[in-house]
């Protein structure tokens, strides 16, 4: 496969209509079908969460809502991001510590 | 208000065993109802693109097991069998389960419940393994088959199995440069795999298939080489890779420093067994030391009702799955009060029988190598939720004992939101590798409600539902 602008894959274009959501008040687009923490990943947001004891950076593990390591806050619900898919307008939070800026 | 449904059969998993189960059991009169974590029925592996994708551009070249996921899935819709998507199954119980789904709860009562809950990646500790950018093999897969993301540029791939192989093909197909592709195990347990597959035709049509994609990559894969450590400060930017001795156990001789900023692993897959666990199914070990649910010739647990299909009940592959599904399904249909004739389940049970023995050559060639538990360093965690390191584990043992509940209670281990699902089985390793403790001597864990973290509100009310 001929290596692409970007991480996504199929031109955008192919994907639906652009979608905004924000994280931690930052603006994200994204595209319809998409989950929360592949249009995270896609904006190259790798942190979701701090851990609880050491305030580590985490982020997506499993993919497959096994680990709970990307468990983020949606629109005031604790929900994983990697099962969750992306609506215009939804309201990401990440939890635990405030993460550092850039991460 | 709680949503509440009857069916005769309730199967748990969209799988190719939830699938197969699903469709045996409508075909012999049940009503059925599926329920999957998913956005979209097909499981792991026969994982659908998301609709609004459209379909133009599949992301790498469909595997021939692909055609029987095509063919499973168009025959679920054809039958009409309602699935239940996005639901996550928190409780059950004979005759009855409850779901979450965007914090709403749902009841299904069912005379029969089929557990096809599938399997998930191993993973084995090693320093800098919690760093963001270091995910599992199927999360590698999910981003590349379900979602059509390039998830990195410059990749190193470690870990055990036969699955190592569609997880490298799935990343040079979107482009990822793979850096360094490391197979734990010696090059002899290759041999004894390809032995395994020889024997069944499907999986040799499989197995070509990725061989041929592998070996057109370019790659090559290095046996006895595993990833030793990640390193980076809130992203993985580099990794160390080195050698392991035939049993896993790291050789400090070989170390090599790559540049990366994906890491993908995979030590074998382990069941995900909390539903069967749950229902207080009688437990075995694997051939793997998985804990699965003990199953008769048709699939059926020890918990009248309740039967088991595919990975839960030991790591088998998606040949295996459909035929054990397809029992289990029969054989749900007929608890239910469906009438199965006896030439249907003997020819199901033949199937299952010799696609079942063709799985445990496959498993037993790339067993758990217990000398990779020494990659954790005395500050590696050992328990990503609650951040135990591997040192309090040890201090812990030290002065209380190696018991699993007496730990968890001691060092928190064990207690987060995957209760367990993750670190359950890096428990067993490190303690069997740094204290000698042998893992036959712990018992099966517990399964709580809810086996799934969700809302006490949620919780309240499906107790209250189901009494």
């Amino acid at each position: 496969m001929a290596e692409a602008p970007g991480p996504r894959l199929r031109p955008e274009s192919a994907r639906g209509p652009r979608v905004r959501l924000t994280c931690d008040g930052v603006p994200v687009e994204a595209h319809p079908g998409e989950t929360v923490a592949m249009a995270l990943w896609a904006a190259d947001r790798r942190t979701l969460r701090r851990s609880t004891r050491l305030g580590a950076p985490r982020g997506v593990f499993c993919n497959m809502g096994i680990c709970f390591e990307c468990l983020v806050r949606i629109d005031g619900h604790a929900t994983r991001a990697c099962l969750a898919e992306v609506r215009d307008g939804m309201r990401v939070e990440t939890i635990g510590p405030a993460p550092e800026a850039g991460a | 208000m709680t949503r509440t449904h009857a069916a005769d059969v309730a199967v748990i998993g969209a799988g190719p065993a939830g699938l197969a189960a699903a469709l045996a059991a409508r075909q012999a009169g049940a009503v059925v109802t599926i329920l999957d974590e998913g956005a979209r029925p097909g499981g792991q592996i026969f994982r659908q693109l998301p609709a609004a994708f459209g379909t133009i551009g599949q992301p790498a070249a469909d595997a021939p097991s692909h055609a029987l996921g095509h063919a499973l899935l168009h025959d679920v819709e054809a039958s009409g069998v309602p699935v239940l998507a996005r639901v996550t199954v928190f409780e059950a119980r004979p005759g009855a389960l409850a779901y979450e789904r965007d914090g709403e709860v749902g009841v299904v009562r069912a005379k029969a419940i089929v557990l096809a809950t599938g399997a998930y990646d191993r993973s084995v500790p090693f320093p800098g393994w919690t760093l963001p950018g270091v995910v599992t093999a199927g999360a590698a897969q999910v981003m590349v088959r379900g979602q059509m993301l390039r998830p990195g540029t410059r990749a190193v791939v470690a870990g055990t199995g036969p699955l190592l192989l569609p997880t490298l093909t799935a990343l040079q197909a979107a482009g990822v440069r793979v850096v360094a592709a490391l197979e734990a195990a010696p090059r002899t347990a290759l041999l004894r795999g390809v032995g395994a597959l020889l024997r069944s035709r499907a999986k040799r049509r499989e197995a070509w298939h990725y061989a041929r994609a592998f070996l057109r990559s370019g790659l090559r894969l290095r046996h006895g080489w595993t990833v030793f450590a990640a390193h980076g400060a809130d992203r993985v930017a580099a990794v160390t890779i080195g050698r392991v001795d035939r049993t896993g156990r790291p050789r400090r001789d070989h170390e090599q420093r790559l540049e990366a900023d994906l890491v993908c692993v995979g030590f074998g897959l382990e069941p995900s067994n909390e539903l069967a666990r749950r229902l207080r199914c009688t437990m075995l070990r694997g051939p793997d030391g998985s804990w699965v649910p003990q199953v008769d010739a048709r699939m059926a647990t020890s918990v009248a009702g309740v039967f088991a299909a595919g990975e839960v009940v030991g790591i088998g592959g998606v040949d295996t799955a459909r035929a054990e599904g397809h029992l289990a399904g029969l054989a749900a249909a007929a608890h239910a009060g469906w009438t199965v004739a006896p030439e249907r389940f003997a020819q199901a049970e033949a199937e299952r029988v010799r696609e079942r023995a063709v799985s445990r050559t496959l498993l037993a060639a790339f067993p758990v190598l217990p000398g990779l538990y020494e990659l954790a360093a005395p500050d590696t965690l050992v328990c990503r939720c609650e951040d135990v390191r591997l040192r309090e584990v040890r201090e812990a043992a030290a002065l209380f004992g190696p018991e699993l509940r007496t730990l968890k209670m001691a060092t928190r281990a064990g207690m987060g939101p995957c209760q367990g699902r993750i670190c359950a089985s890096i428990l067993e390793g490190v303690l069997a590798s740094r204290l000698g403790v042998d893992p036959h001597r712990h018992a099966c864990p517990a399964a709580q409600v809810p086996v799934k973290p969700v809302a006490a509100r949620c919780l309240l009310e499906a107790l209250r539902e189901l009494g």
